[in-house]
């Protein structure tokens, strides 16, 4: 445990020592660590994905895989705020001499939630589209590399909560087709109302 | 304070409505596209969504903490639906009014996003609320008649 613990840190403190090294990196990493950029690009391919398909089978595939996305990123979401209430993690700022790249959140480091949110996020549109996935899941891992760059989470806090959202999201495609014909009773009332 | 909330529904609004474009545009949903052509739609859409990139982004990074003005988690995802909701409606509504000449009497085949291929979203609405109001009286006639 103590051997993670310092892999942990050292990891960070190595990304870390390259800030100010790298400008072109410090501002790019500054863009990539907001609260914004990630999940607005990867809500927006779930957007694109539920009115993009040429035909009505690949169109219905994809919409599936948005619920899948976002009831996966909700109830991921609401898992990290759970774990939060037994679990707290100082964040590296705290415990470390480093140069942070962003505000310094008083919340637990562990999970990283950006990571279980676009995570999640990504499951469910690699479920529906590869190429979209692969370009989510891209997205996912740029936020969660930035965060531990910036100083501001643990390698292991964004390696978990990778493995937490994707995790959720394949319990939540399960759950969805052991509730069917629900989802397709959306889809259908979306369709008669010619938004699926 | 202020809050970071007006400019990330614009950044959400005008990205919403750039994707939309590309997406109707890629999926020849004509309906939906406010250009004529497929293609001027797609750079349309992403000249959208970098505008509101850049709209967002330009001034700085934007970091601020949910107790400095920023967005905690639930904020983002209650005003993403926000924007993201209007931009549907705005581009339902201005696609049907920008394409309604085009498409007039257009029956609009196939059901749900295919109808809208050849016909506007106003127009395959109340193609269907028409259906809907005439098997109503069929089935008013039946009931009332036995």
């Amino acid at each position: 445990m103590a051997t993670a613990a310092q892999v942990d840190a050292a990891v960070v403190l190595w990304l870390n020592g390259w800030v100010g090294d790298l400008p072109w990196m410090d501002a790019l990493i500054r863009l990539l660590v907001s609260d914004y950029l990630a999940p607005v690009l990867i809500s927006l391919i779930l957007l694109g994905m539920w009115f993009g398909a040429l035909d009505s089978e690949v169109r219905e595939r994809q919409q599936r895989a948005v619920m899948r996305a976002m009831i996966g990123m909700g109830i991921a979401n609401l898992s990290t705020l759970i774990m939060n209430q037994f679990v707290f993690r100082a964040r590296p700022f705290v415990e470390h001499l480093l140069v942070v790249l962003f505000y310094q959140p008083t919340d637990s480091s562990f999970p990283a939630n950006p990571a279980v949110v676009g995570f999640a996020m990504a499951a469910g549109i690699w479920s529906g589209h590869r190429r979209l996935g692969a370009v989510a899941f891209t997205l996912a891992s740029l936020w969660g590399f930035a965060r531990v760059y910036a100083g501001v989470a643990y390698p292991s806090d964004v390696l978990f909560g990778a493995a937490l959202g994707i995790a959720v999201t394949v319990v939540v495609a399960a759950a969805l087709r052991r509730i069917e014909p629900l989802p397709t009773l959306v889809l259908r009332l979306a369709r008669r109302v010619y938004l699926a | 304070m202020d809050s970071i909330a007006p400019d990330y529904v614009i950044l959400v609004f005008l990205g919403s409505c750039g994707v939309l474009q590309i997406a109707a545009a890629h999926a020849r949903i004509h309906g939906l596209l406010f250009l004529r052509r497929p293609v001027q739609a797609t750079v349309l859409g992403v000249v959208l969504v970098v505008a509101g990139l850049v709209w967002f982004f330009g001034p700085g990074p934007r970091h601020l903490p949910d107790t400095a003005g920023g967005l905690d988690g639930n904020g983002q995802g209650a005003y993403f639906a926000l924007a993201a909701g209007t931009a549907i409606a705005f581009t339902l509504v201005v696609s049907s009014a920008l394409n309604r000449r085009r498409m007039a009497g257009s029956q609009g085949g196939g059901s749900g996003l295919d109808a809208l291929r050849d016909t506007t979203y106003l127009e395959a609405m109340s193609a269907g609320v028409r259906v809907l109001w005439r098997q109503r009286r069929r089935w008013t006639r039946r009931w009332s008649s036995g």
